[in-house]
């Protein structure tokens, strides 16, 4: 039986079609901009949890426990901590786990992690002591049991956490994406945030294909800030599609001579375009939320919620 | 010139003797019927022909043509009174050979080998079929345990025999003062005269033949250098005219690969590897020449 | 085959120009590629000249081989009775037989001629040898379809693929290096994980893919390690 630690567990349970945000902090000590762009999701009033990334694309970025902490902290934004394999044997994440624990932290999204040599450190010794899967296995080991995964008791109050996982609608064939949906789940995955989509028909046929799992699945999207952001998605990151009725508008966009003009068009574009998207995956039963990457684009988010309505 | 084991098998058969004169052609379907009878009209004793065997030959059908002549040839020549022997041919052709107790069984031959005649079998030696062998000798210039030799041209042999170089090369290096450069030459890239062993006739340039340029051991090149030969020039045949199929492209491979290693003490640039064909006169003493001014201007 | 890589004539003159009474010593074993007599013949011949031209003319190389350098009763039999005036050995074999030969000859010291760099099969086609067996200890080929995710993978996981999984193929850029350990160019490989579905679903044991695999236990593959002979 799951049950809700966190404020994002909660809405779900009560039924509630819930918003999560992206926010990812870079390789500085200092967090004032990830802090305003926090600020920002939290006043919309409608993002409930927003991720915070763990070394993303194995850039060696601050802490994501760190940053998870002082964003919450500071903004009261409910976060989702990004926890990664790749730097960290399994003593180092129960020891980060504990602290994320005491921290107040109650959302874990377990990843394996992209690989060291895709990043700027490619020299780094790549650890993958655990996968993904096996991360979420100790986390709900240690939340539902109180022990790490190799069988030791933790001591005193059990941590907290609801689990959530990675999931992508995008693979070729969905079968191996369900089978490892399946997977997770089995091991204690509460809820999974997917890859990004652009093209709805995408999202439609992965959610009938995951209705019979039970977790909470949230879809990704990614409002692009202009044409070149799109058209980057459709070029140079294999396996995503997008509909060349949404490129082909965004470039009509992208030829206005006024600036000002060409920006308000976009952000207008972005609302029109996936707010029709959210309601209709908002029609699959399996689809309990969406998680919104606008990493860097945070004033998009309201308007774009306040367009779908409802609840 | 007959290789020594051919020419020890046809002693042993009485055929030949010291007083032999040994002539060479690519192919003796090459050898016009009048040049024989002038050479009996001539005082010539006897004639020995060895041709390749028949499905061995190199140019499909020369071998047997050859022979088709010479058996007409040997039946006129019976009809004017001529003694039966005065004409005779022996069909001979060198194989590869495996020394079954230096064999570990690495592999390298059966991969290698053309005519797919190599098998690796239990427990881990390495067995030629006679059959299918085309006595190309790649697969002697792979071998790491030295295990395997071809007829007439064992390692042993071509290793004793770019030794033998020394006192001259150092003679030519000491008094005529010129670099002494070794050309190892697939017998298909270049014919040299019936007579003579080589063309180029300059004296600082000393000729090796090989059956096919897939043969040349990184160890002859290594030992020339190491006996004190300047320079050394394979000359291959041409690309898609190799008689073997990819010969010529397994040499320029170890050609490349021996020469990243030799760039490593500063011999790089003193090996090379042309590509020629007899067809075009006087090639293969162009890259020689060119080779020689090369090594001049380091 | 245990792949093996030559050390740059550079180093392995570094290694050898103090000494004067040199012998190379091949391994008809099992290293890829095959390091026999020849390759220690053609060793010989290269340090000898290579020292000539470093300006060191006493240096002698002698060459020999031997059945197998990772056997200690082998190597002192046959090696043995080779090793009179020598003052120095070059081994050609794969990192088990430099040591063995270090313990049986203590006296004399023995410097590495080759780089071991992985178990792998003996590919030929285009020249590339992959990295097959990592000796992990726990083999779980029976689980997969006969595809290693151990060595495969990049990340090494057992309940792939992972998200870098792109039509098929790995993200992770997979690099090949030249002797001198410098990056020559990057291939793109199949991703592991995808090969062991497509493997299980012929197979017909999908089963074997879905089925969770908690995490290994490192104690059995991390060093150093031993097994007893029975």
């Amino acid at each position: 039986m799951v049950q809700a630690f966190s404020n994002l567990m909660k809405n779900i349970l009560d039924g509630k079609f819930v918003y999560t945000g992206e926010l990812e902090p870079h390789k500085s000590m200092d967090l004032s901009e990830v802090i305003s762009w926090a600020k920002i999701l939290k006043e919309t009033g409608k993002i409930v949890a927003a991720n915070v990334t763990d070394n993303p694309k194995s850039v060696g970025s601050i802490s994501s426990l760190v940053a998870s902490y002082i964003i919450q902290r500071e903004t009261g934004l409910e976060v989702i901590y990004q926890l990664r394999c790749s730097d960290r044997n399994r003593l180092a994440l129960v020891s980060d786990l504990l602290g994320a624990a005491a921290l107040g932290i109650r959302n874990v999204l377990a990843l394996t992690g992209d690989h060291p040599r895709q990043g700027d450190m490619p020299t780094a010794m790549p650890v993958y002591d655990l996968d993904g899967t096996q991360l979420v296995d100790l986390i709900h080991k240690m939340v539902y049991e109180g022990k790490d995964i190799d069988g030791n008791e933790i001591h005193g109050p059990r941590p907290q956490f609801n689990i959530g996982a990675a999931a992508n609608p995008n693979f070729k064939p969905l079968e191996v994406e369900v089978l490892k949906i399946e997977r997770k789940a089995e091991v204690g995955a509460e809820f999974f945030q997917t890859q990004v989509i652009f093209d709805v028909n995408v999202a439609l046929d992965f959610l009938d294909a995951v209705k019979h799992v039970k977790a909470a699945f949230l879809i990704g999207i990614f409002p692009p800030r202009s044409y070149a952001q799109a058209e980057f998605f459709a070029k140079h990151v294999p396996g995503v599609q997008v509909p060349a009725e949404f490129l082909n508008k965004l470039k009509s966009i992208s030829e206005l001579p006024d600036k000002k003009e060409r920006r308000r068009k976009i952000d207008e574009y972005n609302v029109e375009y996936f707010s029709d998207f959210i309601k209709e995956v908002k029609k699959k039963p399996s689809c309990k939320g969406i998680h919104i990457m606008a990493v860097g684009y945070p004033e998009v988010v309201g308007p774009l919620i306040e367009s779908v309505g409802g609840s | 010139m007959i290789n020594p084991q051919v020419r020890e098998s046809l002693k042993k058969h009485g055929i030949l003797d010291d007083n032999s004169l040994q002539l060479y052609v690519p192919c003796i379907g090459r050898i016009p019927p009048e040049f024989l009878l002038k050479a009996l009209k001539n005082g010539v004793k006897k004639i020995v022909i060895v041709p390749c065997e028949s499905d061995k030959c190199r140019f499909n059908v020369g071998s047997n043509v050859g022979v088709f002549r010479l058996i007409l040839l040997q039946r006129l020549l019976r009809q004017i009174g001529l003694d039966s022997d005065a004409l005779f041919f022996y069909r001979y052709f060198i194989r590869a050979q495996i020394n079954r107790h230096k064999c570990i069984g690495c592999g390298n031959c059966a991969y290698t080998c053309p005519g797919n005649a190599i098998k690796i079998v239990s427990p881990g030696i390495a067995q030629i079929d006679e059959e299918s062998c085309l006595g190309c000798g790649a697969c002697v210039s792979v071998c790491p345990a030295l295990a395997i030799n071809l007829e007439g041209f064992e390692n042993d042999l071509i290793l004793g025999a770019i030794s033998r170089y020394r006192p001259l090369i150092e003679e030519i290096k000491v008094e005529r003062k010129k670099p002494v450069i070794a050309v190892f030459y697939c017998q298909w890239a270049n014919f040299p005269a019936p007579d003579k062993y080589f063309t180029y006739t300059e004296d600082n340039v000393i000729f090796f033949e090989v059956p096919c340029s897939s043969m040349i051991n990184p160890l002859y090149v290594l030992k020339a250098f190491y006996e004190g030969f300047d320079g050394i020039l394979i000359a291959a045949c041409k690309k898609s005219e190799c008689k073997f199929e990819k010969g010529n492209e397994i040499a320029e491979k170890h050609i490349k690969a021996l020469k990243d290693i030799l760039k490593q003490i500063n011999l790089g640039g003193k090996l090379e590897i042309c590509f020629v064909a007899p067809r075009y006169l006087g090639e293969l003493d162009n890259q020689i020449k060119l080779f020689i001014e090369k090594l001049n201007n380091k | 085959m245990i792949v093996v890589k030559a050390k740059p004539l550079e180093e392995i003159l570094g290694f050898l120009l103090p000494y004067e009474n040199i012998l190379v010593v091949g391994c008809d074993g099992c290293t890829q590629p095959p390091r026999g007599l020849r390759e220690a013949t053609l060793y010989s011949m290269l340090i000898e000249m290579g020292a000539k031209i470093k300006g060191k003319m006493n240096l002698k190389c002698k060459a020999t081989s031997v059945a197998k350098q990772c056997d200690n009763h082998i190597c002192s039999t046959t090696l043995g009775p080779q090793l009179e005036g020598v003052d120095a050995i070059l081994s050609l074999a794969c990192g088990v037989g430099v040591q063995t030969l270090t313990e049986v000859f203590p006296e004399i010291p023995v410097f590495p001629g080759q780089n071991t760099i992985f178990i792998g099969s003996q590919e030929r086609e285009g020249g590339i040898l992959y990295e097959k067996c990592k000796a992990c200890g726990e083999c779980l080929l029976g689980e997969t379809g006969g595809v290693c995710p151990v060595t495969n993978c990049p990340k090494g996981i057992l309940n792939g693929p992972c998200g870098g999984c792109v039509d098929g193929k790995c993200e992770v850029p997979f690099e090949v290096r030249d002797e001198m350990g410098k990056v020559v160019k990057t291939v793109t490989k199949d991703c592991a994980w995808y090969l062991i579905y497509q493997r299980l679903k012929k197979l017909n044991r999908l089963d074997l893919f879905r089925k969770y695999r908690p995490p290994r236990n490192r104690a059995i593959s991390s060093s150093p390690r031993l097994s007893e002979v029975v």
